[in-house]
Order: structure tokens, then C-alpha cells, then sequence
């Protein structure tokens, strides 16, 4: 399956389904959660035609703030309420000492934001009775770190139980701007944690650093990739994310298509959107 | 918490400094690299509060506006988890600072509300309601009013001219925003004293407008009481025709 995210840009399009045709759509919870009037029309429009799956901002499982039970209480109603079964977050943070960021910012890679982020999520994974699916983010520089990234993400997914997200740009986005090789980083990853991936354009502004902005069309080599890391997993639900920038839908449906052919060589069962 | 002091420092610092952009010495950094975060996270906030307030980022000095907006994000410490939420505590954060008394710009207040109230109004949660019958006595029977919608009293008259004149006409003024139910758009009513109190009855305690109309000669001294009730039927059946009012049973 591939799919979607959601941009109220192009809702009609979505709806319509007359260019673009996703298998799913993904959206952030955050977005939609209270939302009334002319979007949520819209939005349940959206969900009579299309699976849901949700992909949260907020939840800043990293942050050293306390988890906010108050929003996990509005998001496990709206889970429901959409019958939504998927739901993933970043592993960043976004909110410290009682204020929201609003983008996710790195965490140091210690042990003891391991202990900290794998209580956590076990937590929110009782909560919300679901598993609980964590994304590898893309950050421009290490702070405080004691250990790689790779040792940071495994011990998560080993520790808490938790599921991958696998962002295969961001990937390629790390391996670019911290000098690392792309593909022994995806040989290093606990593969068999794969629940979901991410495929992504980004923009590079300098000789040595690019910025994960889903505002470009997906590259080649992170296509290539993607065609690597498809050989090394089960079949998942893939996911288009295009946030800016946005093109004319048939340039997203194209992308679609390479992800299609991608995934019909190298998975031949069909893969379902279950977490 | 299981984070040792060294390492919530550590994530303190840098959300600190993505908030205000005063520059951190932080372990283990990439050169360079660190400011691509204040730039990411200040992008955010100032494109979230721009897109919310068009009319005052118009109109505002550049500089003030950039002063508001550094402030708001680097002193307030944002509390929705929803974005689109943000602008609200803009709002608050500006008038409980008195900046429109600092600039002298004297319409900002009304102006911010004035924004927020649309932009709120438009995304916010669905009161749900049905139509009912009109076929009630406009003056004697119970009138029902869309539930969504927005009160606002201005001193300056934003909502009709723009800021640069309204701020010469100050005075006491009253705007209706209700929204549609069919297309979900944003309509706005500018209101006199008496109908913006009438609105307030009828909704918050349920009066009809015969009881209303009591009230009448206190409000204002040498008023026609026949020639407002004429007035007010005609303005009921103009809400009627708009679809603020739902039923008259
Ligand atoms: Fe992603």
C-alpha cells in the first residue's frame, strides 16, 4: 500500500480521486483533532473514501516535560472515533520546561534518554492499547550525544517493544550531513521493527548540509534507497510525504507509481495497513 | 524522570535558545549547525502568526511587528499542542503586555480579536442544531440562533474600514460573526448597542424580545418603543434571511 499525507491543499483532489490515487492517507491527529465547520466536512469525506493512518507532532516522547494526558485522552477518542489503527511519532522532542516548539528537535543520544524515552512509550503504549510505532527523524547536528545514532534508535526499539518507523530520506538526509554510509546504517537498523516507511524530497542549501523539507520531489539515490532497504524487510505501508511546494498531482502520482514498481518487484504479497 | 541533569540541561538549552536565538555553548555540536533549528522553529511560529493576523501584518510597522512576534515567542511559554491554536495566545500575550498603549496603536487589540474571532469561529469544534419552524410570533415567541457564533464588541471599527481610519473613529461598536452551516464560511454583521444586547438576551438568557423591549427605555432616553419594535422585527427577518435565526416557535 502507498499512500498519502493529507494537505488541505489539495483536499478536492484527494476526494475527488480522479488523479491522485492513494491507497491510504496520513495525516497529524493534531490537525484534525476539535476541528469543525468547512475542513471537517471535508476531513470526513477524506475518511469515507480512504483508510486513516495518524502520524502526531506533539507527543515530544524525548521532551523532559511530563507526557500530556490531557491530549492523549482527545487523541485515543479521535483513534476511535476515525477507527484508525495506526498511529506513529517522531523521536524528538518538542516541547521542554512547559512550552511548545512546534518542530522536532534532536535529543542527546545517552542512556539515560533511553531509559527516560523507552518508559515513556511503554506508557503511551498501555495507554493508548496499540502498538506504537517511533520515527527515525533528521537532525543537523548531534547535542551531548554519548552514543551514534543507530545505538540510540536500536536500543529504543529493543527496550521499549516499539515499532519503526523507517524514514528512508531522512536517512539518506543523516548519512549526507553527518558522513555516514546510508545503507550500512539501514544493515545496522533491527529491520524486523519495520512497521511503516517514509519516503520524502529534501533540499540541500550547502555543500555539506540538507534540510528535510518534504518540499521537493524524492531523489533518485534515496529511491535507490528505498529499492535496497524493500529487499531487506517484510512488506509495510509506505507513505508520500509532500508538505510544500506542492506540485501538480500527477507529478505525486508519479511518485506513487516508482514506489508501486518498487514494491511490486520486491514484495509479491500484498501489504496490508495493520501496525 | 530518568534524565540525568546534564542531559535535560542539555535539551533545555537548545529549546531555549530556538525560542529567543541567543546563542548556547552546547557539547558535541556540528559547526554551524545549530542556528538551522532557531531558523526552523522561528519559520514556524512567525509564518503561524502572519497567516493568522494578514490584516495586522499589514498594517503594522515591520519592526513593531517583529518586536511582537520575538517577544511573544521568546517571554510566552506556548501552551496548545495544536498550532492552529497559537494565535489565540498570541492575542492574550499582546494585550496582558499593554503593547498596543506602548506603540500607541491604539486599534490592535480590536484588531487581533477581530482576526482571532474569524479564524476561531471557522475551524473551531461543530455546536450541532437544526433548523425549526418560522412560524412563531417574532415578537412574543422564543427565537432560536445559530449556536456558532461570535459577539465581539470593538471600540475601533475594524471590521468596517481599514485600521489607518478606523483608528480616527473610536467609539462603541459591535460586530456578529456567525458561521454557515451549508458552506462553513465566516459572515459578519456590524451591530447597534440595542442589537448586539438583544442578541445577548435572547442567547444567554432565553428572553423573547417583547421582554426585551422592557428593558428599552433604560438603555436609552427618548426612544420610540414602537418605531424599535417595527426596527427589530425588520432586523430579525434580515437574520432570518442570513440564517442566524434557526426557528421562532
Ligand atoms: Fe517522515
Amino acid at each position: 500500500m502507498i499512500g498519502l499525507g493529507y494537505r488541505r491543499d489539495f483536499a478536492e483532489e484527494f476526494i475527488s480521486g480522479s488523479i491522485i490515487k492513494p491507497d491510504f492517507v496520513e495525516v497529524a491527529p493534531e490537525n484534525w483533532i476539535g476541528i469543525g465547520g468547512y475542513w471537517k466536512k471535508q476531513f470526513n469525506q477524506i475518511a469515507d473514501k480512504y483508510k486513516i493512518a495518524c502520524h502526531g507532532l506533539s507527543l515530544s516522547i524525548g521532551s523532559p516535560d511530563p507526557l500530556d494526558f490531557i491530549f492523549l485522552k482527545n487523541l485515543k477518542a479521535f483513534l476511535k472515533e476515525y477507527n484508525i489503527d495506526i498511529y506513529s511519532e517522531h523521536l524528538s522532542y518538542a516541547k521542554c520546561d512547559n512550552a511548545h516548539l512546534y518542530d522536532l528537535l534532536p535529543i542527546p543520544f545517552r542512556e539515560d534518554a533511553v531509559t527516560h524515552i523507552v518508559e515513556r512509550i511503554k506508557i503511551v503504549q498501555d495507554y493508548l492499547e496499540r502498538p506504537f510505532i517511533m520515527e527515525n527523524v533528521s537532525y543537523y547536528t548531534p547535542v551531548a550525544a554519548e552514543m551514534d545514532e543507530l545505538t540510540f534508535i536500536n536500543a529504543i526499539l529493543e527496550q521499549s517493544g516499539c515499532k519503526l518507523l523507517l524514514d528512508v530520506n531522512n536517512v539518506y538526509v543523516n548519512s549526507f550531513n553527518h558522513n555516514y554510509n546510508a545503507k550500512s546504517f539501514i544493515d545496522g537498523l533491527l529491520l524486523d521493527k519495520v512497521a511503516y516507511i517514509h519516503m520524502a524530497g529534501h533540499l540541500q542549501i550547502s555543500d555539506d548540509l540538507i534540510i528535510d523539507t518534504h518540499g521537493e520531489a524524492i531523489i533518485d539515490p534515496v529511491f535507490d534507497l528505498f529499492d535496497y532497504t524493500a529487499g531487506k524487510i517484510q512488506p509495510v505501508p509506505i507513505l508520500l510525504e509532500r508538505d510544500f511546494n506542492i506540485p501538480e498531482m500527477i507529478e505525486l502520482q508519479g511518485e506513487i507509481n516508482k514506489l508501486k514498481a518498487i514494491t511490486n518487484l520486491r514484495w509479491s504479497k500484498k501489504h496490508e495497513l495493520i501496525a | 524522570m530518568n534524565l540525568s541533569l546534564d542531559t535535560y540541561t542539555a535539551q533545555s538549552q537548545l529549546a531555549k535558545y530556538c525560542r529567543d536565538g541567543i546563542a548556547v555553548d552546547l557539547l558535541g555540536l556540528t559547526p554551524n549547525r545549530l542556528s538551522q533549528y532557531r531558523r526552523l522553529v522561528f519559520n514556524i511560529i512567525k509564518d503561524n502568526i502572519e497567516n493568522a493576523f494578514p490584516i495586522a501584518y499589514k498594517y503594522l510597522p515591520a519592526e513593531i511587528w517583529e518586536e511582537l512576534v520575538y517577544d511573544f515567542f521568546s517571554i510566552h511559554p506556548c501552551q496548545n499542542y495544536q498550532v492552529w491554536k497559537l494565535p489565540k495566545e498570541f492575542v492574550d500575550f499582546v494585550i496582558d503586555n499593554n503593547y498596543a498603549k506602548k506603540h500607541e496603536i491604539h486599534y490592535l487589540t480590536d484588531l487581533l480579536n477581530f482576526e482571532w474571532a474569524e479564524m476561531e469561529l471557522y475551524n473551531m469544534a461543530d455546536k450541532p442544531y437544526n433548523y425549526g419552524s418560522f412560524e412563531g410570533d417574532i415578537i412574543n415567541d422564543k427565537i432560536k440562533f445559530n449556536p456558532e457564533f461570535i459577539l465581539l464588541p470593538l471600540e475601533f471599527p475594524i471590521h468596517i474600514y481599514p485600521p489607518t481610519i478606523a483608528t480616527e473613529k473610536k467609539g462603541n461598536y459591535f460586530v456578529l460573526l456567525f458561521r454557515e452551516k451549508e458552506s462553513g464560511k465566516i459572515q459578519f454583521v456590524d451591530l447597534s448597542v440595542w442589537y448586539s444586547f438583544l442578541i445577548e438576551q435572547v442567547s444567554q438568557n432565553d428572553l423573547t424580545i417583547n421582554q426585551i423591549l422592557n428593558y428599552a427605555p433604560q438603555l436609552f432616553s427618548n426612544i420610540s418603543i414602537d418605531e424599535l419594535k417595527t426596527n427589530t422585527i425588520l432586523f430579525i427577518k434580515s437574520m432570518i434571511t442570513k440564517k442566524f435565526v434557526i426557528a421562532i416557535e
